[in-house]
């Protein structure tokens, strides 16, 4: 499954998915270039949640990786 | 075609513009300097050539994660930020401090919790020589004084600064301070030791959202909706000490440079106005007005006509 749209159905597609999901977010961005981490959205990695950049780091993630 | 002629054209304004400016001993090419936390590694590309110093994200002893999102606001004039300090700690970044090489001198950005883990990064980067100064973000809270600020008056302005100045064996070190209070704080930070002052960080605001009806945000706000403030901080700091003023707040074109300098500053930096200009481009029109007026940057440092 590939979605963009808004946080609220991404959300539900990631809670329903039972295939792969690949979510295009849409964060607010100030700088959209990696310098001002405004727009960090959470990920779960090896049991630690950390912020990573939209913008730089995404903005496609898959939705497994996403800890809302 | 037209973008062959504006880069030709800024090459010759640049030939011909006397930008360099000595702040604290360190030669910089240009008085222009990225704000903490406006500039990654990722962009550093795009800056040669125009900022004088390199000046990563502020840095904490152990790594931060950040705030939970939303970190960002837009505000008429700016923005407001409330990213809470996300680093990955002192370790890792000068195991990675290569990669902020791009032949400038490079400035540390640092934050603590106490006085001691303050003078204790003061240490650490005190031994790198790659580091060629060190800006203390004071608008942090002191966890030993209930959350107090270090920058919330000239007692604590003076503990931290004095503190950081015996740990740094004699590498040029900035106080960056707030609006508020900045002369007294400014004079209680030269007084410890500061070879520089830093005004000024962002102002304490908030955004509301008035359907939910709650705050959306708590952080401090930045753009040009407070050079004004920035510019009156500057100018009377100036006027007060004999260190030299880093300006900052606000600054979006050339002209903007120019004012903070006129204000009082040696250098400026640009912070929020990254994100909505090239810094480039704010260099150019810098050079233009340099030229416009026949003075070179360094003239312009407290070349304020008084009334």
């Amino acid at each position: 499954v590939y979605a963009s749209g808004p946080a609220g159905m991404l959300a539900a597609i990631k809670e329903a998915s039972i295939v792969p999901a690949q979510l295009a977010l849409r964060e607010r961005m100030a700088c959209a270039n990696g310098s001002c981490h405004g727009c960090a959205v959470p990920v779960r990695e090896a049991g630690t949640i950390t912020y990573v950049r939209a913008c730089v780091e995404g903005p496609v993630f898959p939705a497994e990786l996403l800890a809302w | 075609m037209v973008a062959r002629r504006t880069a030709t054209a800024a090459a010759n304004a640049a030939a011909v513009a006397d930008l360099g400016v000595e702040l604290c001993g360190i030669p910089l090419a240009a008085p222009l300097i990225p704000a903490a936390g406006t500039l990654a590694k990722e962009a550093l590309g795009e800056v040669i050539g125009v900022y004088g110093a390199v000046l990563p994200k502020t840095v904490t002893f152990e790594p931060r994660a950040g705030n939970p999102p939303p970190r960002i606001a837009e505000s008429p004039s700016g923005m407001v930020n409330s990213i809470g300090l996300q680093n990955a700690g002192l370790d890792r970044f000068l195991k990675d401090l290569g990669d902020y090489d791009i032949g400038l001198p490079l400035f540390v950005s640092i934050s603590a919790d106490t006085v001691g883990e303050f003078a204790a990064m003061c240490e650490r980067l005190a031994g790198e020589e790659r580091v060629a100064a060190v800006e203390l973000n004071l608008s942090c809270p002191n966890v030993e004084h209930g959350g107090l600020q270090f920058c919330a008056g000239p007692p604590a302005v003076r503990e931290v600064v004095a503190a950081c100045r015996g740990a740094s064996y004699g590498k040029p070190m900035f106080a960056k301070l707030t609006s508020e209070g900045a002369v007294a704080n400014a004079v209680a930070a030269e007084e410890a030791g500061a070879d520089a002052l830093t005004l000024i960080n962002t102002i304490p605001a908030l955004v509301v959202d008035p359907r939910e009806r709650r705050v959306f945000l708590r952080g401090g706000l930045s753009g040009p909706a407070i050079k004004p403030i920035a510019l009156r901080a500057v100018y009377e700091v100036s006027r007060r000490v004999s260190v030299p003023v880093i300006g900052v707040g606000g600054v979006v074109s050339g002209t903007d440079v120019a004012e903070f300098m006129i204000a009082g500053g040696t250098a400026v930096q640009v912070g929020a106005g990254s994100f909505v200009r090239e810094p480039r481009r704010i260099l150019e029109e810098f050079v233009v007005y340099l030229r416009e007026q026949g003075v070179s940057a360094r003239d312009l440092t407290g070349a304020l006509t008084e009334l």
